[in-house]
This record gives C-alpha cells, sequence and structure tokens, in this order.
C-alpha cells in the first residue's frame, strides 16, 4: 500500500517543482506508472481474506478492484483535463492536478482503512477536493448551487453514520473490519436498533446514490469540469456500494426486512431515470441519470446480500465506473468543440469524427451492457439473485434493461448518426490524447472479459 | 475411433478461425485494401463452408456429435460457465447451410455495394453477424448463447442502419433492437430461473435437470425471446421496418440467419419443452396466429422488399407452429430449406431492384421476364420453392409441417389459421411474380437493366440450386425423431397443396378482376386494414412510447425530480431556515430598547424556572 502512498504523496511535490513545459508529461508518466504498480494488488497471494499491509491498511479481493480502479483513473483524468485547462496560468494548472492527486491519496485511504473511523474520515475528506474542482472549475454560475448540494446531501447523510459508529465503537471497543465479523451481533428489533440500521445505511444510500436522493448528482455531473465528472461517477459513487458491503455484516439480523422498501425504491429508481434519460436534452445530465440508473441496480445487488447480489455489484461498479468515465470523456469531446452539453447541437458527428463514433458505439454497448462485457455480467448476476428473492423483480429490471438500451443507443444515434446539422462548420479533428483517453478506459473493460474473476470479490 | 471427433471438433475449430482471421486483419491501422472484401471476407467465407462440409459428412456418415468444453471461464460458488461447444446434428447441418448462403451473397453484395464507399466495412459487419451466429448455434451453454445472441441484435443495429444518413434506417435499427431486448427480458427471466433453480446454464444439465421441475416459468421467457428476435405477433413489426437496410442485409439477417435464430432457441431447448403442453400450446396458437397475420399483410404491400420480409415473417410463424406440435426437427429442416430460398427472392429483387434505378415498388415494374430472363427465372423459382411446389426445397419441409398439423390431435383453430395462412402464400407469391415479371414495363426507359455480370449471377444460381434439391438432400439424409404417420387419407395427405392451388385459383381470378372495375365505389375496409399492417404499429408505435415518454417527462422529471424531492428536500430546509433566520436578524439592528426588553423577558423567564 505505501508503495502507492508514499509516491502519491510526493507526486504532490513533483507537481509544484517540475518545470511548467514538462508539467503534464511528467505527472501523467508518473501516475501511470503508479497505475501500472497499483495492478499488483490484483495478484492476490491467500486465496481469500485479507492482505496485510500494517495495522491500518489492507486489502482483499474487494477493495482492490476499487483501488486499482482509483490508480487506474489518475492519468485518465489528467489526460482528459490537459486541454480545458491549457488556458489558465501555471498556478492553477498546477492546483488542478494537486487536487485530483490528493483526491486519489483520500481514496487510497478510505479503500484500503480497515478501521470504519479511518474510512468514515477519509470518505468526508474526499468531498473537499471534489467541492473544490466542481465549484472552481466548473462553467456556469449553477456550479455553486450544485457544489451546495453534493456537500449538503452527502453530509447531512453521513453526519448520523458517524454517530452510529461511535455507538457500535463504544458498545464493542473496536471497529476494525478484521475483527468485525467475529463480533456477536447486538441487534435487536428495537426501534433504536431500527434507527441505528438506518443511519448505518443513509449515508452509503445517498453517495450510491438510491433514488430520491440522488438530485445533488446530475447537478454535480453537469457543472463539474471533465475530471470531475469522470471520479465522481468512476470512484466516489462506489465508494457508497463499498462501503455498503463493508457495514452489511454488523447489520446482519436487522437488514432482511428493512432492506426491502430500500430495493424496490432502487428498482424503481432503475426506471424512473431511465426514462428521464429518454427525455434528457442535456448529454452529460444523460450520461448521468443513466450512471443514477445502473447505481439502483448496484444497491438493490447489495442489498439482496446473497454472494451472487454482492459480486454482480461489484463488477458492475467497475464496469460501470470504465463505462460513464468514458461516456462523459466522449461528451467532454463534444462540448470542447460546440462548447454546449446539449444534444441536438451536436449531431451526425460520425461524418466528421468517425473514430470517435467507433468509441461512442463501443462506451454506449457497454452501457446497454452487451454480452460479453463485464457490464453484463454484473447485471446478469443482480438480476438472478433478485430474482431468487422475488419473481415481480423482474418486471422491474427486465424493463430497466429495455430502457437502458433505448437511452443508450438513442443516444447514440442522435450524436452520430444522421446528417450533419449546418452550424457545425470548423469542428477540430479528433486528437490523439482523446482517442488515446477512450481506449484506456474502453481496453480494461474489454480485457475483463477474459478474466472477470479479477473484480469478482470474495467469491472466488 | 477417437479420430472421428477429434477431425470433427478440430475442423470446425478451424473453420472458426479461418473466419475469424479477417476481422482480426482489421485491427491492423494500416488502411484495408480495396480487393479486401473479396479477396479476404468472401474467400474466407467460401473456406469455411468447405471446412465444414467435413464434419457435417461425419456426421451423416456416423452420426457423430461432439461437446467441445474449454477453459473454465468464470467460477462462482460451484457455478461454472465453460467455453463450451456443441456440435450436434442441429449445428452441423446449419453451419454449412449458414455459410453456403452468407457466400452467396456475400459475392452478391460486392456487386451491390459496388459504390459504397465503405464496402470493406460493410463486409466486416456481415462476417462479424455471421460469427454471431454461429456462435449462437454452435453454444453449448446460456451464457454463450446469449453472447450470439446478442450479438446478432447489435449487429443488425449497424447493418440495417448502413445508410445513417437516412432517418428511416436510424429509426427502422433503433425499433429492431428495442422489440429484441423486449424479447431479451424473456431469454433473462429463463437463464435467471434456470441459474436459482437447477445452478448450471450447461444445456445437457439443463435437459437432465429440467424433469424434475415445472419449467413453465422459464419456457414462458423463451417464448418471448424467440417472439422477439423471430418476429412473432406481437413483436413482428420490426422485420418489415427492417427492410430499410441494403438488401443484401436482408437476404442475410432477415431472411435465413438472425431471424430463425428465435426459433433456433426454442429448437435447441426443444427437450426441456416437449412434456410441457402449456408451452406447447402457446408456441402453436402465436405462430398460426402470427403466419396468418404476417400472410394478410404480405397481401397488399406494394413495396417488393416487403412482401418478402412478410412472407418470412409468416414462413417463421409456420415455423413456431411446428414447434407447437413437438415436431422441432421439421421445424429445422425448414429454417434450412427457407434459407436458400429466401436469400434467393432477396438477391432477386436486389437485381431488380438496382435494375430498375433503386425502384422498390411492384406497381413500377413489369415485363421483367423479358429484360431480365435470368434473375426473373430465379425469382420464379424461389416464389415456387416458397410456395411448397412439390419436389422444390420448400416442398419436402412445408408438406411434411402440414401433414404433421393434420394429423395431429391439436387446436383445430390453429390448424385452419395455418392453411388459410398457406394458401395466402400462393397468392402473393403470385402477385409479386404476376407484378414483376409479367405484362409490359411500367418504369421509365433508361433503366439501367443489367444482370449481366457474374457476381449477380452465380450467387443466385447457387443458390437456386440450392432451392431446387436442398430440400431432398436434407430429408434424405436425416432421420426423423419422430416416427411420421405414413398412412393418412388421401384428403389430409394432400391439404397443403389443394389450399395452395386454391390460393392460387384465387390469385388468378383476382388479378383478372384488377382490370374490371365491377362497383363504382369499391370495398376497401379489407385492404386497409392488410395495406396499413392491422393498424398494429400506428397503436402500438404511438401509444408504447407516449406512456413511457410522459413518465418521463411529466411525472419522472417534472413531478418528482424538479418538484417533489426539490422541494421537500434542499428547498424545504432552506424555506424552514429563512423565517427563524431573518427573525433572529431583525431582531439586531440596534435599537437599545428591543435588548433591554430582550434582556428582561430573558431575565424574569429564568427567574421563573429557577424559584419554581
Amino acid at each position: 500500500m505505501l508503495k502507492i502512498l508514499i509516491p502519491s504523496m510526493f507526486m504532490l511535490l513533483t507537481t509544484w517543482t517540475s518545470p511548467f513545459k514538462q508539467l503534464w508529461s511528467t505527472t501523467l508518466m508518473y501516475s501511470f506508472l503508479m497505475a501500472t504498480l497499483s495492478l499488483t494488488w490484483l495478484a492476490m497471494p491467500a486465496d481469500t481474506g485479507w492482505f496485510y499491509i500494517n495495522n491500518y491498511m489492507a486489502y482483499d479481493p474487494l477493495s482492490s478492484p476499487l483501488l486499482v480502479l482509483t490508480c487506474w483513473l489518475l492519468p485518465l483524468m489528467i489526460i482528459a483535463s490537459q486541454n480545458h485547462l491549457a488556458v489558465e496560468p501555471e498556478n492553477r494548472q498546477r492546483t488542478y492536478i494537486s487536487l485530483l492527486i490528493s483526491l486519489q491519496i483520500f481514496l487510497i485511504l478510505a479503500f484500503s482503512a480497515t478501521e470504519m473511523i479511518m474510512f468514515y474520515v477519509m470518505f468526508e475528506a474526499t468531498l473537499i477536493p471534489t467541492l473544490i474542482i466542481i465549484t472552481r472549475w466548473g462553467n456556469q454560475m449553477e456550479r455553486l448551487n450544485a457544489g451546495t448540494y453534493f456537500l449538503f446531501y452527502t453530509l447531512a447523510g453521513s453526519l448520523p453514520l458517524l454517530v452510529a459508529l461511535l455507538m457500535y465503537h463504544n458498545s464493542m471497543g473496536s471497529l476494525s473490519y478484521l475483527s468485525l465479523t467475529n463480533l456477536p451481533l447486538t441487534c435487536s428489533d428495537s426501534y433504536a436498533d431500527k434507527l441505528w440500521w438506518m443511519a448505518c445505511l443513509l449515508a452509503f444510500l445517498v453517495k450510491m446514490p438510491l433514488y430520491g436522493v440522488h438530485l445533488w448528482l446530475p447537478k454535480a455531473h453537469v457543472e463539474a469540469p471533465i475530471a470531475g465528472s469522470m471520479v465522481l461517477a468512476a470512484v466516489l459513487l462506489k465508494l457508497g456500494g463499498y462501503g455498503m458491503m463493508r457495514i452489511m455484516i454488523v447489520l446482519d439480523p436487522l437488514t432482511k426486512e428493512l432492506s426491502y422498501p430500500f430495493i424496490i425504491l432502487a428498482l424503481w429508481g432503475v426506471i424512473m431515470t431511465g426514462s428521464i434519460c429518454l427525455r434528457q436534452t442535456d448529454l452529460k445530465s444523460l450520461i448521468a441519470y443513466s450512471s443514477v440508473s445502473h447505481m439502483g441496480l448496484v444497491a438493490a445487488g447489495i442489498l439482496i446480500q446473497t454472494p451472487w447480489g454482492f459480486t454482480g455489484a461489484l463488477i458492475l461498479m467497475i464496469a460501470h465506473g470504465l463505462t460513464s468515465s468514458a461516456l462523459f470523456c466522449l461528451a467532454n469531446t463534444n462540448y470542447e468543440r460546440t462548447h454546449s452539453r446539449t444534444i441536438v447541437l451536436a449531431r451526425g458527428l460520425q461524418v466528421v469524427l468517425p473514430l470517435m463514433a467507433t468509441w461512442w458505439f463501443l462506451a454506449s454497448l457497454a452501457n446497454l451492457a452487451l454480452p460479453p462485457l463485464p457490464n453484463l455480467m454484473g447485471e446478469i448476476m443482480i438480476i438472478t439473485s433478485l430474482f431468487n428473492w422475488s419473481f415481480y423483480t423482474l418486471i422491474l429490471t427486465g424493463l430497466g434493461t429495455l430502457i437502458t438500451a433505448s437511452y443508450s443507443l438513442y443516444m447514440f444515434l442522435l450524436t452520430q448518426r444522421g446528417p450533419i446539422p449546418h452550424h457545425l462548420i470548423l469542428l477540430e479533428p479528433s486528437h490523439t490524447r482523446e482517442h488515446l483517453l477512450l481506449a484506456l478506459h474502453l481496453l480494461p473493460l474489454l480485457l475483463l472479459i477474459a478474466k472477470p474473476e479479477l473484480v469478482w470479490g470474495w467469491a472466488a | 475411433m477417437l479420430l472421428t471427433p477429434l477431425i470433427m471438433s478440430s475442423s470446425l475449430i478451424i473453420m472458426l478461425i479461418v473466419l475469424l482471421l479477417p476481422i482480426l486483419s482489421t485491427l491492423s491501422p494500416s488502411p484495408l485494401k480495396a480487393q479486401w472484401a473479396l479477396v479476404g471476407v468472401k474467400t474466407a467465407v467460401k473456406l469455411a463452408f468447405l471446412i465444414s462440409l467435413l464434419p457435417l459428412f461425419l456426421f451423416l456418415d456416423q452420426g457423430a456429435e461432439t461437446v467441445v468444453s474449454t477453459w473454465n471461464w468464470m467460477n462462482t460458488l460451484a457455478f461454472n460457465i465453460t467455453i463450451s461447444f456443441k456440435f450436434d446434428l442441429y449445428s452441423c447441418v446449419f453451419i454449412p447451410v449458414a455459410l453456403y448462403v452468407t457466400w452467396s451473397i456475400l459475392e452478391f453484395a460486392s456487386w451491390y455495394m459496388h459504390s459504397d464507399p465503405n464496402m470493406n466495412r460493410f463486409f466486416k459487419y456481415l462476417l462479424i453477424f455471421l460469427m454471431a451466429m454461429i456462435i449462437l448455434v454452435t453454444a453449448n451453454n446460456l451464457f454463450q448463447l446469449f453472447i450470439g445472441w446478442e450479438g446478432v441484435g447489435i449487429l443488425s443495429f449497424l447493418l440495417i442502419g448502413w445508410w445513417y444518413g437516412r432517418a428511416d434506417a436510424n429509426t427502422a435499427a433503433l425499433q429492431a433492437v428495442v422489440y429484441n431486448r423486449v424479447g431479451d427480458i424473456g431469454l433473462i427471466l429463463a437463464m435467471a430461473w434456470i441459474a436459482t433453480k437447477m445452478h448450471s446454464w450447461e444445456l445437457n444439465q439443463i435437459f437432465i435437470l429440467s424433469k424434475d421441475f415445472d419449467v413453465t416459468l422459464p419456457l414462458i421467457g423463451l417464448i418471448l425471446a424467440a417472439t422477439g428476435k423471430s418476429a412473432q405477433f406481437g413483436l413482428h413489426p420490426w422485420l418489415p421496418s427492417a427492410m430499410e437496410g441494403p438488401t443484401p442485409v436482408s437476404a442475410l439477417l432477415h431472411s435465413s440467419t438472425m431471424v430463425v435464430a428465435g426459433i433456433f432457441l426454442l429448437i435447441r431447448l426443444s427437450p426441456m419443452m416437449e412434456n410441457n403442453s402449456t408451452a406447447l400450446t402457446i408456441c402453436l396458437c402465436l405462430g398460426a396466429l402470427t403466419t396468418l397475420f404476417t400472410a394478410t399483410c404480405a397481401l397488399t404491400q406494394n413495396d417488393i422488399k416487403k412482401i418478402v420480409a412478410f412472407s418470412t415473417s409468416s414462413q417463421l410463424g409456420l415455423m413456431m407452429v411446428t414447434i407447437g406440435l413437438n415436431q422441432p426437427q421439421l421445424a429445422f429442416l425448414h429454417i434450412c430449406t427457407h434459407a436458400f430460398f429466401k436469400a434467393m427472392l432477396f438477391l432477386c429483387s436486389g437485381s431488380i431492384i438496382h435494375s430498375l434505378n433503386d425502384e422498390q415498388d411492384i406497381r413500377k415494374m413489369g415485363g421483367m421476364h423479358h429484360l431480365a430472363p435470368f434473375t426473373s427465372s430465379c425469382l420464379t423459382i424461389g416464389s415456387l420453392a416458397l410456395t411448397g411446389t412439390p419436389f422444390l426445397a420448400g416442398f419436402f419441409s412445408k408438406d411434411a409441417i402440414i401433414e404433421a398439423l393434420n394429423s395431429s390431435y391439436l387446436n383445430a383453430w390453429a390448424l385452419i389459421l395455418t392453411l388459410i395462412a398457406t394458401s395466402f402464400t400462393a397468392i402473393y407469391s403470385l402477385r409479386v411474380i404476376y407484378f414483376v415479371t409479367m405484362h409490359h414495363p411500367r418504369f421509365n426507359a433508361f433503366s439501367p437493366i443489367n444482370e449481366n455480370n457474374t457476381a449477380v449471377i452465380n450467387p443466385i444460381k447457387r443458390l437456386a440450386w440450392g432451392s431446387l434439391i436442398a430440400g431432398l438432400l436434407i430429408t434424405s439424409n436425416l432421420l426423423p425423431l419422430n416416427t411420421p404417420i405414413m398412412t393418412m387419407h388421401p384428403l389430409l395427405k394432400l391439404a397443403a397443396l389443394l389450399v395452395t392451388v386454391l390460393g392460387l385459383m384465387m390469385a388468378l381470378e383476382l388479378a383478372s378482376l384488377t382490370s374490371k372495375q365491377f362497383k363504382v365505389y369499391p370495398q376497401q375496409t379489407l385492404h386497409h386494414f392488410s395495406n396499413m399492417l392491422g393498424f398494429y404499429p400506428h397503436i402500438i408505435h404511438r401509444f408504447m412510447p407516449k406512456v413511457n415518454l410522459v413518465l418521463g417527462q411529466a411525472i419522472a422529471t417534472q413531478t418528482v425530480d424538479q418538484t417533489w424531492l426539490e422541494k421537500t428536500g434542499p428547498k424545504a430546509v432552506c424555506s424552514l431556515n429563512i423565517p427563524m433566520a431573518s427573525t433572529v436578524s431583525n431582531i439586531q439592528r440596534g435599537s437599545v430598547k428591543v435588548y433591554l426588553s430582550l434582556f428582561f423577558f430573558t431575565t424574569i423567564l429564568a427567574l421563573v424556572i429557577l424559584l419554581t
């Protein structure tokens, strides 16, 4: 862990000391080296269980895919931000990269923490750089509003968690994941315990986000600069899923009944947000709502608490992280050319940017979960485990897949196919940088087909 | 003894590699040569066809069937998914047929698409499509089958929308995917059910275990899947719409390969189905309804490709009926014979459309028999084979199906519908021949009619041979699984022929009536019903999307997201706090009276509390 963490911290130093001319290339190279090194985490020395680094940090098959995803995303964010920061002064560029790096440090600490409180602190700490990225580098006035929503939804959701965790620590004396499984179960049927259960999950459900508390997500996505959208969709939402999987262990006897309304709400959200996507005029908002829809499925998969549900949720989280991040990058390539997020203003782009259309197509296919992409593996596992619980869930999940396919392909058709409108003249051709960026998103996704057990979680 | 399976599996693997090589060669960054389509793809398919004959012969000679399982792909808690290919009767026969048909279609496409700048890409899509189909056919577990299933779906999206500048093509492409996706819900249902109850997606294990369960629910899912893919009634409108794609695409996807995937799924899983009468009855009725409804629609269409498309749909209904009769092997036979003549019909119509300067309306054709004798002869052969003329390809399967239908004790309603549809086949086939090849030309004088090109003649000729002899070849080499009824009443035996002849007579009568006007105003209700496709698309294509879009806009976005969640969440916090904040700040305006009175009241309050 320190192999990555210490270089990450020193990367801040590199950012501020390297000559401005080589700023982007140095940080990119540096972060890529770290990402490559981080791949070693996927090799599990023991078949299951924890791999200890020290008393405070460890990783297991559940956290290692998310850790690798975090490390993988930093170079991608740096590549993606290069163009739109080119107009900014030197110090601000350095600050921006530093924020991205600090985000990576917090995320690594969050995913590798063995103490619940450590996780909590880092979970909250990620808010700071993200908030600055959104409210400082967003493009419009609404970014301030979006920042407020982002901050207060998460804070309001997670303060009860802090209280709940302290209470638990008070009675048990430990909040370490390593010992959580061995502790006696304390939940009873009292109202206080139900409230405690709710407090434990609320923070993560808001972060996921569950339908109903999702308002902050589209706003934040729409207003954030590209790197912010990428990291938000790819990793930050997954903090919610990860935290839920971790804390589920101690909530055990209560979870079975109490989670039913949330499962149903999540599945209903899949349909509602999917329908919203069909009517979106704003490209980034469409992708954001599709994230809500997919994460609803993840939430349902986790709450159902079967090994298949957990495995499916983890696979879908990783696959969705790469896919939605790729889609945001694609939306950004449009945005950098037309300076508008409105879909109807950038149509028929296949004629102008033919290779980009291929990336669009692949990303849309991944979004609609084409077999054998990992997206499908995740979805079908979640659908199966939900089906095992109740037959009727299939109506919701089935309609969900139908709507997902509709809006994904609708988005593809609208942006890429058809005649090119007359106002789109003088479009810049696509850069190698952009192709590289998308290849680095989609190649891992394609390679995961061959060895999905890397992101299987603990079921392997 | 071990040599047979070795030869069989290795030649099939070689065949897959041969098909895969051209696809891999496109990954090289240097641009493809203009000849790549013909030299690379067509040759590969031809070679693959020749290779695939070897296992076919081994199968015919020794009845060899084999399953190749390698590489444990996924493994969760005793649930294994392996890469597993099944080379049995169905895949051994279907693969050569598919490859033969594709070989012809590719050659034809090189002529039809010769002015298209992206011809190489077109061929690549066709080849990937073929690969997906072969994966579907050879799959031995449901996950692998699902890969092929979705693969053909998505490639059909690309191919139907090939002329992506046209809004119609894009709509048709999306329509195909959405309808197929409805069917996919059924497949997902079946997969989920099978995974939860049987803990395996391997076909062999499913067949063994299905005896112990009530499998009605997953079977309904599978039937729904087949309904979507094979354009059965309810989910049929995408198939005629898909004629927006180039003609070779229609020939490959929507005649002989992709649309039969749904039927093939049911054939593949028929061991699960054979004891479940509910599922069989659903298949029977659904198929009968489809075959009649789409045959009715075909009667009054004027677009030559639409007629052929509807006839495909009608034949698919007939296959579904056969599944319902619990005769999967006959359905499979019909798939194989149907592939030849349907692909040929499409190629002929493609050739005619090209010759008449992209004119598709049969009312603007005519007299092609003199101008394009080869194409129109083959069009006639294809139509005759389609109607089940004795000893052409269609006869062997269609006649057997109708016989099986007549001698069964099943639903008489379904039987009558199917017979009517069979006679309709003769009517619309004659209508095509009548309007396209007979009488005088009704098109512009300067049509570039020229069929003298080997790339047109050869493929059509090959398929014509297929339409002539494939039925005989296949029936005489395959042993039927169910014992056919050997003796029956002559009327029953001849039923298929009789209704066809009856249809033909009616069609001739109708044709002679078209030039006469007995009534002042013609009776057009029935015509409108048929011509407007039973008003089905008009109702469903307006209603369903509207419901969903209104849900998306009015309810999900405006009512819930922008109003309720916003007002009860963040805005409520805001509006609850503002009055308090403003009250408190309004008090503190620096006036001494207010401070003193506040101080006074607070002291009084504190004293009261302390003293009591």
